[in-house]
């Protein structure tokens, strides 16, 4: 009579053929099962793989607050954002409102204004999403974008250190002093404020203040200096095309393959196909009665 | 037996030419490391210093060598000489931008390098570059760019206390900080609204 035990074995292997002369297969089975566990280990490790990458990938599409968490968004006000830019500035706002994540506002442009202090609820970035709509009709006249509070007496240049700095000393004051910052800007910088903004940067890096960068329709020159100073990673997902020479260059919102998804799937794939091959059951036909 | 010798040849013969390639790659690194140190005395304006032409891919030669950290000096080294920030930036096309890549390559070395004497040296040129950028007539600025060179100067001394050169760096900027009309005090190197001594600070830190 079977014990519980063997029936549970016989249960998990299915049927198989008795051998008399097994000893002389325990080679080979050790060197399977050396080969399974081997594959199983790698087959585990890829799908850990797999799910944090999944995971980074849907943060990163999800929230464009680096490292999520309470941050805050730098907007550029200031008159050099072409009209073009506003769906970008569009696009943004709605992310963060349906990331529902805690965040503050810094508007800027010579000058920085904090329009939300750290921790406000997402949503009440909302009302802001009719400045920058584009509109359905274009108004007719020389001006056709949409009037908005700081149209006639807070656009003029751009000082993006002081947005940075702004965004900084508010959370700062907020008590999360490596809070994530997010800067929506065309990086359009007055030439004597590049070094206050390398020093600025120097310093989030420093403090392991995690930042990115929302790239405005750029200008190709003040892109590269911005990689230059930010980093390309500053830049992950939101820049997708740049145009050649300068003032040709363009920013959009846009999603990118997940490469290394696609490998660590290719991978798994490859690693199922061997286990296949050398651990798979010898297919031993059928005989007839 | 035949396949197994054959196969065995053909991977051992495969790995000599690869340690002959790297051994090749390795000598250029150490051939193009002389030449280019020349190079940069004579012409630090070019663009393709130390850069030899690798033949083993992933650069290899340059890893086992273990010479990534000096070429990361030699090119911080040069990103400072770009910026001159001896000369007027009036003077010279795209300044702004050429000293904020010394000052962010400057910065990038103090943090990754594990050289002190080193990082003591990019301390002190990161606070030159401060000093440097101090020479405006806007004074909140000239404030902000002498604390961030004190505090430059104060790094490099906590890096190396032998830098002679930070030293007498630090002695005048603090000599400047002085001159100036504020309210934080000559020479206490206090970022805006921030407590807490400069001496203790990461160097190239606060705004």
């Amino acid at each position: 009579m079977a014990t519980l035990a063997e029936r549970a074995r016989r249960r998990v292997r299915g049927p198989a053929i008795p051998l008399a002369s097994t000893a002389r297969l325990a080679g080979a089975a050790r060197r399977t099962l050396i080969v399974r566990v081997a594959l199983a280990v790698v087959l585990v490790g890829l799908l850990v793989l797999a799910s944090t990458t999944g995971r980074g990938n849907a943060a990163a599409t999800h929230g464009l607050l680096p490292g999520g968490g309470s941050g805050m968004l730098v907007l550029d006000v200031s008159r050099s954002i072409k009209p073009e830019a506003d769906q970008t500035i569009v696009n943004v706002l709605e992310r963060l409102i349906r990331s529902q994540t805690r965040i503050g506002l810094i508007a800027f442009s010579d000058i920085a204004y904090e329009m939300l202090p750290p921790g406000s609820p997402a949503r009440e970035l909302r009302p802001l999403v009719r400045l920058f709509a584009p509109p359905a009709r274009p108004r007719p006249g020389l001006d056709p974008t949409t009037p908005t509070p700081w149209t006639s007496n807070f656009s003029g240049g751009t000082q993006i250190s002081s947005g940075l700095v702004a965004a900084h000393d508010a959370l700062v004051r907020a008590g999360n002093r490596h809070g994530p910052i997010l800067l929506v800007s065309d990086l359009d910088t007055a030439p004597d404020d590049v070094p206050r903004v390398a020093q600025t940067l120097n310093t989030f890096r420093n403090l392991n203040v995690p930042f990115r960068i929302v790239a405005l329709t750029p200008r190709a020159d003040n892109l590269a200096l911005f990689k230059n100073l930010a980093g390309k990673g500053a830049f992950d997902a939101p820049v997708t095309r740049v145009g050649h020479g300068v003032g040709a260059a363009e920013g959009a919102l846009q999603g990118s393959v997940p490469w290394t998804l696609i490998l660590i799937a290719g991978l798994a794939l490859v690693a199922l196909a061997a286990n296949e091959h050398w651990c798979g059951r010898l297919p031993v036909p059928r005989t007839q009665p | 037996m035949t396949w197994r010798w054959l196969a065995g040849t053909v991977v051992a013969l495969a790995a000599g030419v690869v340690v002959l390639l790297l051994a090749l790659d390795v000598g250029r690194w150490q051939d193009t490391f002389r030449a280019d140190d020349v190079r940069f005395l004579a012409a630090p304006t070019r663009s393709d210093l130390w850069q030899p032409k690798e033949t083993v891919p992933f650069h290899a030669g340059r890893n086992l060598l273990g010479v990534n950290d000096d070429l990361f000096y030699r090119k911080t080294l040069r990103s400072f000489w770009l910026a001159r920030p001896e000369v007027n930036p009036f003077m010279q096309t795209n300044a702004d931008a050429l000293r904020s890549q010394a000052l962010v390559s400057l910065a990038q070395f103090i943090r990754e390098s594990n050289n002190a004497s080193r990082r003591g040296q990019a301390a002190n040129l990161l606070g030159v570059m401060g000093l440097g950028l101090a020479t405006t007539d806007n004074q909140q600025q000239r404030l902000r760019f002498l604390q961030y060179a004190s505090r430059a100067f104060r790094g490099a001394l906590t890096a190396d206390p032998s830098n002679e050169d930070a030293k007498f760096n630090l002695e005048l900027t603090l000599r400047l900080l002085k001159r100036l009309p504020t309210g934080t005090g000559g020479g206490s190197a206090h970022g805006f609204g921030r407590s807490g001594g400069a001496a203790l600070a990461t160097p190239g830190s606060g705004y």
